[in-house]
Protein backbone atom coordinates (compact mmCIF):
# COMPACT_ATOMS: atom_id res chain seq x y z
CA UNK A 1 0.00 0.00 0.00
CA UNK A 2 2.48 2.58 0.80
CA UNK A 3 5.00 1.65 -1.96
CA UNK A 4 2.03 1.84 -4.34
CA UNK A 5 1.11 5.70 -2.70
CA UNK A 6 4.77 7.28 -3.46
CA UNK A 7 4.48 5.16 -6.81
CA UNK A 8 1.57 7.56 -7.80
CA UNK A 9 2.93 10.69 -8.03
CA UNK A 10 3.54 10.62 -12.26
CA UNK A 11 0.54 9.06 -13.01
CA UNK A 12 -1.65 11.67 -10.60
CA UNK A 13 0.00 14.78 -12.95
CA UNK A 14 -1.09 13.18 -15.54
CA UNK A 15 -4.61 12.93 -14.23
CA UNK A 16 -4.27 8.97 -14.86
CA UNK A 17 -5.62 7.87 -11.74
CA UNK A 18 -9.18 6.73 -11.29
CA UNK A 19 -11.17 9.15 -8.63
CA UNK A 20 -10.63 6.70 -5.79
CA UNK A 21 -6.86 6.66 -6.33
CA UNK A 22 -7.25 10.84 -6.76
CA UNK A 23 -8.59 11.25 -3.86
CA UNK A 24 -6.56 8.95 -2.28
CA UNK A 25 -3.68 10.57 -3.17
CA UNK A 26 -4.75 14.12 -2.80
CA UNK A 27 -4.85 12.99 0.80
CA UNK A 28 -1.82 11.92 1.25
CA UNK A 29 1.13 14.07 -0.67
CA UNK A 30 0.73 17.74 1.13
CA UNK A 31 2.32 15.88 4.05
CA UNK A 32 5.12 13.34 1.94
CA UNK A 33 7.90 15.49 0.67
CA UNK A 34 8.87 13.18 -1.75
CA UNK A 35 5.50 12.82 -3.32
CA UNK A 36 5.00 16.62 -3.30
CA UNK A 37 7.81 17.33 -5.05
CA UNK A 38 7.36 14.57 -7.61
CA UNK A 39 3.70 16.24 -8.41
CA UNK A 40 5.37 19.41 -9.21
CA UNK A 41 8.09 18.14 -11.63
CA UNK A 42 5.42 15.65 -13.38
CA UNK A 43 3.12 18.81 -13.31
CA UNK A 44 5.66 20.56 -15.28
CA UNK A 45 5.87 17.51 -18.14
CA UNK A 46 2.34 17.31 -18.02
CA UNK A 47 1.93 21.14 -18.78
CA UNK A 48 5.12 21.30 -21.37
CA UNK A 49 2.51 18.33 -23.23
CA UNK A 50 -0.48 20.81 -22.92
CA UNK A 51 1.75 23.83 -24.63
CA UNK A 52 2.77 21.34 -26.98
CA UNK A 53 -0.52 20.92 -28.56
CA UNK A 54 -1.94 24.83 -28.41
CA UNK A 55 -4.92 25.07 -30.39
CA UNK A 56 -6.15 28.66 -31.55
CA UNK A 57 -10.14 28.39 -30.04
CA UNK A 58 -13.17 29.35 -31.92
CA UNK A 59 -13.63 33.80 -31.53
CA UNK A 60 -17.18 32.89 -30.71
CA UNK A 61 -15.56 31.31 -26.98
CA UNK A 62 -14.50 34.40 -25.30
CA UNK A 63 -17.58 35.89 -25.33
CA UNK A 64 -19.30 32.96 -23.86
CA UNK A 65 -16.79 32.70 -21.37
CA UNK A 66 -16.72 36.18 -20.54
CA UNK A 67 -20.74 35.82 -20.54
CA UNK A 68 -20.74 33.16 -17.70
CA UNK A 69 -17.93 34.38 -15.50
CA UNK A 70 -19.54 37.70 -15.12
CA UNK A 71 -22.53 35.55 -13.45
CA UNK A 72 -20.58 32.85 -11.74
CA UNK A 73 -19.82 34.08 -7.94
CA UNK A 74 -16.16 33.44 -6.55
CA UNK A 75 -15.02 30.97 -4.10
CA UNK A 76 -14.06 32.02 -1.00
CA UNK A 77 -10.32 32.68 -0.45
CA UNK A 78 -9.96 30.88 2.53
CA UNK A 79 -9.74 27.21 2.21
CA UNK A 80 -11.67 24.87 4.20
CA UNK A 81 -9.17 22.56 5.16
CA UNK A 82 -5.72 24.15 5.53
CA UNK A 83 -2.99 22.71 3.81
CA UNK A 84 0.06 24.39 5.47
CA UNK A 85 2.82 25.64 3.65
CA UNK A 86 5.65 23.60 3.72
CA UNK A 87 8.92 23.94 4.80
CA UNK A 88 11.50 24.20 1.89
CA UNK A 89 14.25 20.48 2.16
CA UNK A 90 17.49 21.17 3.75
CA UNK A 91 20.22 19.98 1.36
CA UNK A 92 21.15 16.77 3.23
CA UNK A 93 17.51 16.03 2.86
CA UNK A 94 17.17 16.70 -0.72
CA UNK A 95 20.63 14.21 -1.65
CA UNK A 96 18.68 11.78 1.03
CA UNK A 97 15.40 12.19 -1.29
CA UNK A 98 17.62 11.81 -4.54
CA UNK A 99 18.83 8.76 -3.16
CA UNK A 100 15.43 7.13 -2.01
CA UNK A 101 13.89 8.32 -5.38
CA UNK A 102 16.95 6.48 -7.16
CA UNK A 103 16.52 3.17 -5.04
CA UNK A 104 12.49 3.21 -6.20
CA UNK A 105 13.51 3.61 -9.86
CA UNK A 106 16.72 0.40 -9.63
CA UNK A 107 14.21 -1.78 -7.95
CA UNK A 108 10.55 -1.02 -7.09
CA UNK A 109 12.22 -1.05 -3.57
CA UNK A 110 9.93 0.26 -0.72
CA UNK A 111 10.56 3.66 0.29
CA UNK A 112 10.75 3.70 4.23
CA UNK A 113 9.50 6.64 5.67
CA UNK A 114 12.77 9.15 6.56
CA UNK A 115 13.28 10.18 9.64
CA UNK A 116 11.16 13.65 9.71
CA UNK A 117 9.12 13.66 7.73
CA UNK A 118 5.55 14.85 8.85
CA UNK A 119 3.09 12.30 9.74
CA UNK A 120 -0.89 12.78 8.84
CA UNK A 121 -3.59 10.02 10.51
CA UNK A 122 -4.43 9.36 6.42
CA UNK A 123 -0.30 9.07 6.08
CA UNK A 124 -0.60 7.22 8.95
CA UNK A 125 -3.02 4.61 8.08
CA UNK A 126 -1.48 4.38 4.16
CA UNK A 127 1.84 3.65 5.44
CA UNK A 128 0.86 1.31 8.44
CA UNK A 129 2.39 -2.63 7.03
CA UNK A 130 -1.03 -3.97 8.36
CA UNK A 131 -3.40 -1.42 6.12
CA UNK A 132 -5.91 -3.24 4.44
CA UNK A 133 -7.55 -1.64 1.90
CA UNK A 134 -11.34 -2.80 1.13
CA UNK A 135 -13.41 -1.89 -1.64
CA UNK A 136 -17.36 -1.28 -1.00
CA UNK A 137 -20.31 -2.97 -3.69
CA UNK A 138 -23.14 -1.36 -4.24
CA UNK A 139 -25.66 -3.45 -3.46
CA UNK A 140 -28.75 -1.49 -4.75
CA UNK A 141 -27.95 0.01 -8.39
CA UNK A 142 -25.94 2.64 -6.93
CA UNK A 143 -22.83 3.91 -8.69
CA UNK A 144 -20.83 5.67 -6.33
CA UNK A 145 -18.04 4.36 -5.19
CA UNK A 146 -16.10 3.53 -1.66
CA UNK A 147 -13.19 2.54 -0.39
CA UNK A 148 -12.36 1.52 3.12
CA UNK A 149 -8.60 1.42 4.39
CA UNK A 150 -8.53 -0.23 8.15
CA UNK A 151 -5.27 -0.14 10.31
CA UNK A 152 -6.07 -2.70 13.11
CA UNK A 153 -2.72 -1.90 14.68
CA UNK A 154 -3.91 1.75 15.06
CA UNK A 155 -7.14 1.40 15.48
CA UNK A 156 -8.24 3.79 12.26
CA UNK A 157 -9.94 3.69 9.17
CA UNK A 158 -9.54 5.93 6.28
CA UNK A 159 -12.98 6.13 4.14
CA UNK A 160 -12.92 7.48 0.78
CA UNK A 161 -15.70 8.16 -1.70
CA UNK A 162 -16.90 9.43 -4.79
CA UNK A 163 -20.09 10.11 -6.40
CA UNK A 164 -22.09 9.31 -3.38
CA UNK A 165 -25.73 10.26 -2.97
CA UNK A 166 -26.58 13.11 -0.58
CA UNK A 167 -27.85 10.89 2.42
CA UNK A 168 -30.34 13.80 3.22
CA UNK A 169 -31.09 16.59 5.77
CA UNK A 170 -29.86 15.03 9.11
CA UNK A 171 -28.62 12.08 7.89
CA UNK A 172 -25.57 10.38 7.28
CA UNK A 173 -23.32 7.06 6.11
CA UNK A 174 -22.68 4.88 8.75
CA UNK A 175 -19.87 2.55 8.62
CA UNK A 176 -20.65 -0.65 10.14
CA UNK A 177 -18.60 -4.12 10.89
CA UNK A 178 -19.43 -7.43 10.12
CA UNK A 179 -17.82 -9.38 12.63
CA UNK A 180 -18.97 -13.19 13.44
CA UNK A 181 -21.30 -11.97 16.33
CA UNK A 182 -23.35 -9.34 14.26
CA UNK A 183 -22.91 -6.22 13.67
CA UNK A 184 -21.21 -3.16 15.35
CA UNK A 185 -21.19 0.72 14.33
CA UNK A 186 -17.41 2.27 13.33
CA UNK A 187 -18.45 5.54 12.65
CA UNK A 188 -20.42 8.11 10.54
CA UNK A 189 -19.49 10.53 7.90
CA UNK A 190 -21.13 12.48 5.39
CA UNK A 191 -20.46 13.20 1.77
CA UNK A 192 -19.82 16.74 0.30
CA UNK A 193 -20.52 17.15 -3.22
CA UNK A 194 -20.60 13.53 -3.22
CA UNK A 195 -17.38 12.81 -2.10
CA UNK A 196 -15.81 11.68 0.87
CA UNK A 197 -12.13 11.51 2.95
CA UNK A 198 -12.27 11.11 6.28
CA UNK A 199 -10.22 9.61 9.15
CA UNK A 200 -12.69 7.55 11.35
CA UNK A 201 -11.33 6.47 14.80
CA UNK A 202 -12.45 2.88 15.66
CA UNK A 203 -12.84 0.43 18.13
CA UNK A 204 -10.35 -2.25 18.49
CA UNK A 205 -12.38 -4.97 17.22
CA UNK A 206 -12.14 -7.93 14.74
CA UNK A 207 -14.08 -7.51 11.66
CA UNK A 208 -14.63 -9.80 8.49
CA UNK A 209 -16.38 -6.76 6.54
CA UNK A 210 -17.90 -3.26 6.32
CA UNK A 211 -20.94 -2.33 5.55
CA UNK A 212 -22.91 1.26 4.96
CA UNK A 213 -26.29 2.13 5.56
CA UNK A 214 -27.91 5.76 5.81
CA UNK A 215 -28.70 6.69 9.14
CA UNK A 216 -29.36 9.55 11.69
CA UNK A 217 -27.04 12.09 11.88
CA UNK A 218 -26.40 11.32 15.53
CA UNK A 219 -25.91 7.81 14.25
CA UNK A 220 -27.67 4.22 15.57
CA UNK A 221 -26.81 1.71 17.75
CA UNK A 222 -27.65 -0.73 15.22
CA UNK A 223 -28.87 -0.32 11.49
CA UNK A 224 -32.55 1.17 10.73
CA UNK A 225 -32.35 1.05 7.17
CA UNK A 226 -30.98 -1.59 4.18
CA UNK A 227 -27.36 -1.83 3.54
CA UNK A 228 -25.97 -0.03 0.62
CA UNK A 229 -22.68 -0.88 -0.01
CA UNK A 230 -20.63 -4.01 1.81
CA UNK A 231 -17.42 -5.37 1.29
CA UNK A 232 -15.50 -8.49 3.03
CA UNK A 233 -11.75 -8.19 3.70
CA UNK B 1 15.61 14.22 -10.79
CA UNK B 2 16.53 13.32 -14.16
CA UNK B 3 18.20 16.39 -16.63
CA UNK B 4 15.00 15.90 -18.70
CA UNK B 5 12.84 17.33 -16.01
CA UNK B 6 15.61 19.71 -14.79
CA UNK B 7 15.68 21.39 -18.40
CA UNK B 8 11.73 21.14 -18.63
CA UNK B 9 10.93 22.71 -15.24
CA UNK B 10 13.82 25.84 -15.99
CA UNK B 11 12.03 26.46 -19.25
CA UNK B 12 8.53 25.92 -18.13
CA UNK B 13 9.40 29.33 -15.46
CA UNK B 14 10.56 30.90 -18.61
CA UNK B 15 7.03 30.36 -19.87
CA UNK B 16 5.44 31.87 -17.19
CA UNK B 17 6.01 35.68 -17.56
CA UNK B 18 6.04 37.95 -14.04
CA UNK B 19 2.84 39.63 -15.39
CA UNK B 20 0.57 36.59 -15.42
CA UNK B 21 0.61 36.68 -11.53
CA UNK B 22 -0.25 40.43 -11.44
CA UNK B 23 -3.72 39.21 -13.60
CA UNK B 24 -4.34 36.58 -11.40
CA UNK B 25 -3.99 39.00 -8.36
CA UNK B 26 -6.74 41.01 -10.14
CA UNK B 27 -8.54 38.14 -11.19
CA UNK B 28 -9.05 37.13 -7.79
CA UNK B 29 -10.24 40.37 -6.50
CA UNK B 30 -12.91 39.66 -9.61
CA UNK B 31 -12.03 41.98 -12.01
CA UNK B 32 -13.75 40.27 -14.93
CA UNK B 33 -11.28 42.66 -17.54
CA UNK B 34 -8.05 41.38 -16.11
CA UNK B 35 -9.88 37.77 -16.54
CA UNK B 36 -10.44 38.53 -20.39
CA UNK B 37 -6.56 39.49 -20.68
CA UNK B 38 -5.65 36.04 -18.59
CA UNK B 39 -8.12 34.06 -21.37
CA UNK B 40 -5.95 35.70 -24.11
CA UNK B 41 -2.86 34.44 -22.82
CA UNK B 42 -4.44 30.70 -21.88
CA UNK B 43 -6.74 30.36 -24.46
CA UNK B 44 -4.63 28.09 -27.13
CA UNK B 45 -3.14 25.93 -24.67
CA UNK B 46 -6.61 25.03 -22.86
CA UNK B 47 -8.88 24.52 -26.01
CA UNK B 48 -5.50 22.57 -27.56
CA UNK B 49 -5.75 20.14 -24.50
CA UNK B 50 -9.74 19.88 -24.48
CA UNK B 51 -9.24 18.86 -28.43
CA UNK B 52 -6.71 16.67 -28.35
CA UNK B 53 -8.10 14.35 -25.44
CA UNK B 54 -11.71 15.08 -26.01
CA UNK B 55 -11.54 14.74 -30.39
CA UNK B 56 -14.52 16.80 -30.98
CA UNK B 57 -14.26 20.51 -31.75
CA UNK B 58 -17.74 21.12 -30.49
CA UNK B 59 -17.00 19.26 -26.95
CA UNK B 60 -13.93 20.73 -26.47
CA UNK B 61 -15.27 23.63 -26.80
CA UNK B 62 -17.47 23.40 -23.99
CA UNK B 63 -14.84 21.64 -21.86
CA UNK B 64 -12.50 24.56 -22.56
CA UNK B 65 -15.59 26.91 -21.42
CA UNK B 66 -16.28 24.85 -18.18
CA UNK B 67 -12.18 25.05 -17.06
CA UNK B 68 -12.33 29.16 -17.67
CA UNK B 69 -15.00 29.38 -15.37
CA UNK B 70 -13.72 27.13 -13.07
CA UNK B 71 -10.56 29.08 -12.93
CA UNK B 72 -12.75 32.20 -12.66
CA UNK B 73 -14.24 30.65 -9.96
CA UNK B 74 -11.26 29.68 -8.05
CA UNK B 75 -8.45 32.09 -8.70
CA UNK B 76 -9.22 33.55 -5.42
CA UNK B 77 -7.11 30.65 -4.34
CA UNK B 78 -4.42 31.04 -6.37
CA UNK B 79 -1.04 30.52 -4.69
CA UNK B 80 1.76 31.57 -6.86
CA UNK B 81 4.42 29.66 -4.54
CA UNK B 82 3.23 26.54 -5.38
CA UNK B 83 3.44 27.21 -9.31
CA UNK B 84 3.00 28.89 -12.55
CA UNK B 85 -0.40 30.22 -13.88
CA UNK B 86 0.17 28.52 -16.78
CA UNK B 87 0.88 25.25 -15.26
CA UNK B 88 -2.08 25.89 -12.74
CA UNK B 89 -4.53 26.30 -16.04
CA UNK B 90 -3.22 23.17 -17.94
CA UNK B 91 -3.90 21.41 -14.69
CA UNK B 92 -7.67 22.40 -14.58
CA UNK B 93 -8.22 22.16 -18.47
CA UNK B 94 -6.58 19.05 -18.79
CA UNK B 95 -8.75 17.58 -15.35
CA UNK B 96 -11.90 18.80 -16.82
CA UNK B 97 -11.20 17.19 -20.11
CA UNK B 98 -9.83 13.83 -18.37
CA UNK B 99 -13.23 14.07 -16.38
CA UNK B 100 -15.77 14.56 -19.78
CA UNK B 101 -14.22 11.71 -21.32
CA UNK B 102 -14.71 9.20 -18.07
CA UNK B 103 -17.93 10.03 -17.86
CA UNK B 104 -18.87 9.51 -21.17
CA UNK B 105 -16.72 6.04 -21.60
CA UNK B 106 -18.77 5.13 -18.43
CA UNK B 107 -21.67 5.31 -20.34
CA UNK B 108 -20.69 4.06 -23.16
CA UNK B 109 -17.98 1.47 -23.03
CA UNK B 110 -16.47 2.32 -27.14
CA UNK B 111 -15.31 -0.35 -29.06
CA UNK B 112 -11.57 -1.89 -28.20
CA UNK B 113 -10.68 -1.15 -32.13
CA UNK B 114 -11.72 2.18 -31.91
CA UNK B 115 -10.00 2.87 -28.91
CA UNK B 116 -7.03 1.66 -30.06
CA UNK B 117 -6.72 3.78 -33.26
CA UNK B 118 -7.37 6.36 -31.17
CA UNK B 119 -4.64 5.88 -29.00
CA UNK B 120 -2.29 5.50 -31.70
CA UNK B 121 -3.00 9.00 -33.15
CA UNK B 122 -2.61 10.52 -29.14
CA UNK B 123 1.07 8.77 -29.63
CA UNK B 124 2.35 10.23 -32.56
CA UNK B 125 0.73 13.86 -31.73
CA UNK B 126 3.95 14.36 -29.36
CA UNK B 127 6.26 13.51 -32.42
CA UNK B 128 4.60 15.63 -35.13
CA UNK B 129 4.51 18.42 -32.75
CA UNK B 130 8.31 18.32 -32.22
CA UNK B 131 8.93 18.07 -36.34
CA UNK B 132 6.47 20.91 -37.06
CA UNK B 133 7.85 23.61 -34.46
CA UNK B 134 9.76 26.31 -36.30
CA UNK B 135 10.75 27.56 -32.47
CA UNK B 136 12.61 24.61 -31.00
CA UNK B 137 11.83 25.25 -27.29
CA UNK B 138 13.89 23.61 -24.25
CA UNK B 139 10.08 22.51 -23.65
CA UNK B 140 10.33 20.38 -27.04
CA UNK B 141 14.11 19.22 -26.81
CA UNK B 142 13.15 17.79 -23.35
CA UNK B 143 10.16 15.92 -24.93
CA UNK B 144 12.36 14.17 -27.73
CA UNK B 145 14.37 12.77 -25.62
CA UNK B 146 11.75 10.20 -24.02
CA UNK B 147 12.11 6.84 -25.33
CA UNK B 148 9.55 5.64 -27.87
CA UNK B 149 8.15 3.46 -24.70
CA UNK B 150 8.11 6.45 -22.24
CA UNK B 151 6.61 8.61 -24.67
CA UNK B 152 3.73 5.92 -25.76
CA UNK B 153 3.05 5.56 -22.25
CA UNK B 154 2.63 9.15 -21.34
CA UNK B 155 0.75 10.31 -24.50
CA UNK B 156 -1.70 7.61 -23.80
CA UNK B 157 -2.12 8.86 -20.35
CA UNK B 158 -2.21 12.36 -21.17
CA UNK B 159 -3.61 12.72 -24.14
CA UNK B 160 -5.76 9.74 -24.34
CA UNK B 161 -7.38 10.42 -20.78
CA UNK B 162 -6.41 7.20 -19.66
CA UNK B 163 -5.49 5.94 -16.18
CA UNK B 164 -2.38 4.10 -15.79
CA UNK B 165 -4.39 0.83 -15.71
CA UNK B 166 -5.87 1.36 -19.15
CA UNK B 167 -2.66 2.41 -20.51
CA UNK B 168 -1.44 -1.02 -19.29
CA UNK B 169 -4.12 -2.67 -20.69
CA UNK B 170 -3.60 -0.99 -24.27
CA UNK B 171 -0.07 -1.70 -24.35
CA UNK B 172 -0.12 -5.41 -22.80
CA UNK B 173 1.94 -4.40 -19.66
CA UNK B 174 2.80 -4.95 -16.32
CA UNK B 175 0.96 -1.78 -14.42
CA UNK B 176 4.15 -1.24 -12.10
CA UNK B 177 6.12 -1.02 -15.39
CA UNK B 178 3.96 1.76 -16.97
CA UNK B 179 4.38 3.52 -13.29
CA UNK B 180 7.98 3.63 -13.65
CA UNK B 181 7.87 4.63 -17.36
CA UNK B 182 5.91 7.52 -15.86
CA UNK B 183 8.16 8.56 -13.09
CA UNK B 184 11.66 8.16 -15.53
CA UNK B 185 10.21 10.90 -17.47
Amino acid sequence: MSADLHHLAAAYALDALDDIERQEFEHHYPSCDICSTEVAEFRAVANALATSVATEPPAGLKLSVMSEISQTRQQSPLATSSTAAKPSLGFSRRILLAAAAALVLLGGVIVATLPGSNSDPTTEIVDSLDAVVTRLDPLTGLDGDLQITWSDERDLVLVIGSRLDDPGVDKAYALWFLGDDGVAPAGLFRPEDGSVSEVLDIDDIDTNGWGITIEPAEGSAQPTTEVIYAGTI
Amino acid sequence: MSEMKLRLLRSVSVDSPPDLDALMHQVGKGDEASFGLLYDHLSSMVYGVALRVVRNPAIAEEVAQEAFVEMWRVATRFDGTKGSVHGWASTIAHRKAVDRVRSEQARSNREDRDHMQDHQASIDIVAETIERAENRSEVLIALETLTEAQREAVTLAYFGGNTYREVAALLDTPEGTVKTRFETV
